[in-house]
């Protein structure tokens, strides 16, 4: 008895997750429930809440955000994220990598349609 | 900034088994995992409107835990102290998603089984300290303890101590994470007990008629 595979696109996500975060933040800093919601309403609503808060933490160690504290009218105060110098840099060239690397899937996927590569 | 009220037992509950689940990590680390989780529950419950459904909003503790720990980065746990084949065997088996959903799952059901383990318990203590007669084999003749008992109030008796006893476990079982250890083997112990009186009396638990029939009463 086999049933059919279905893809998991969470693994695809796991790779784009760093990208998408940081690009919310890109214009303005904000909270981490506030990330979640954009990333929610940009089209990627299985992305979990939690997975937002470690990937936050995991950038800012690695230097690509910054951090600062803001009082909440609602509860305990805010920590809100923004994207450092390097976290800059590092989302421009995580774009270019994605463009390529999307083009490049598009047309392995579907020949028809894409130009190809090269 | 307002002052936040504290949040809900079962609130404070749940954070505390995600924090058991990423005790490996440095304290500032896990605090600083749990933080955001712990604000978003503050505010959701200082919001009002109803019960905050913590597991539906973060999956179980287990769930988030590994959620929180694989997107920052942090190892899975590692093996116990023990460095037994087993513990080894049962931190990577539960580190898998699938196998986290089941317990998951599981774990939404453990309120079901402290009321369970109340009603059992209570139905322990009195078969052996009970009259020799009655011998607990069904709820009838638990219910006729009572009225012997009491006779005025035996009816309120055979609904309010169950009741009572069934209150006070859900309670020892929401309060269980943060008790100390030698405390939470006596709720072991407590489980043990319920379960020993499942099996040993099958049918206690039948109306009158039941155990008629299958024999167990004349």
């Amino acid at each position: 008895m086999e049933s059919a595979a279905n893809y998991d696109a969470s693994q695809l996500l796991k790779g784009a997750l760093d990208l998408v975060v940081l690009a919310v933040l890109a214009d303005e800093e904000n909270y981490g429930y506030e990330v979640a919601r954009r990333v929610w309403a940009g089209g990627l609503a299985d992305v979990r809440e939690a997975s937002i808060y470690g990937t936050l933490t995991r950038l800012y160690r690695a230097g690509l955000l910054t951090s600062r504290m803001a009082p909440s009218a609602t509860g305990p105060d805010r920590k809100y994220y923004g994207l450092s110098a390097p976290g800059h840099a590092y989302l421009d060239d995580g774009r270019k990598q994605w463009e390529s690397t999307r083009n490049a899937i598009d047309h392995l996927l579907d020949p028809s349609t894409g130009e190809g590569s090269r | 900034m307002t002052s936040p009220a504290a949040p809900p037992a079962h609130v404070r509950t749940y954070l505390d088994e995600v924090r058991r689940h990423l005790a490996d990590l440095p304290a500032d680390d896990r605090a600083e995992l749990t933080a955001p989780v712990e604000q978003r529950l503050v505010e959701l419950f200082a919001r009002g409107g109803g019960p905050v459904d913590v597991e539906r909003q973060f999956g179980s503790p287990v769930q988030l835990a590994a959620d929180l720990r694989s997107s920052a980065g942090y190892p899975p746990p590692a093996a116990p102290s023990s460095g037994s084949w087993f513990g080894t065997w049962l931190q990577r088996t539960s580190a898998d998603p699938r196998v986290a959903a089941v317990i998951g799952y599981v774990s939404s059901l453990r309120p079901a089984w402290w009321a369970a383990r109340g009603y059992l318990v209570l139905g322990g203590v009195l078969a052996v300290l009970g009259p020799e007669k009655y011998g607990l084999h069904t709820i009838g003749y638990y219910h006729q303890l009572f009225v012997d008992a009491l006779p005025p109030h035996g009816n309120v008796l055979w609904v309010a101590v169950p009741l009572l006893a069934i209150g006070a476990s859900i309670a020892v079982g929401v309060r269980t994470p943060r008790l100390p250890r030698t405390a939470r083997w006596i709720v072991v112990a407590l489980d043990v007990a319920a379960v020993v009186v499942l099996l040993a009396f099958p049918t206690w638990w039948m109306p009158p008629a039941g155990a008629y029939f299958a024999g167990l009463v004349g």
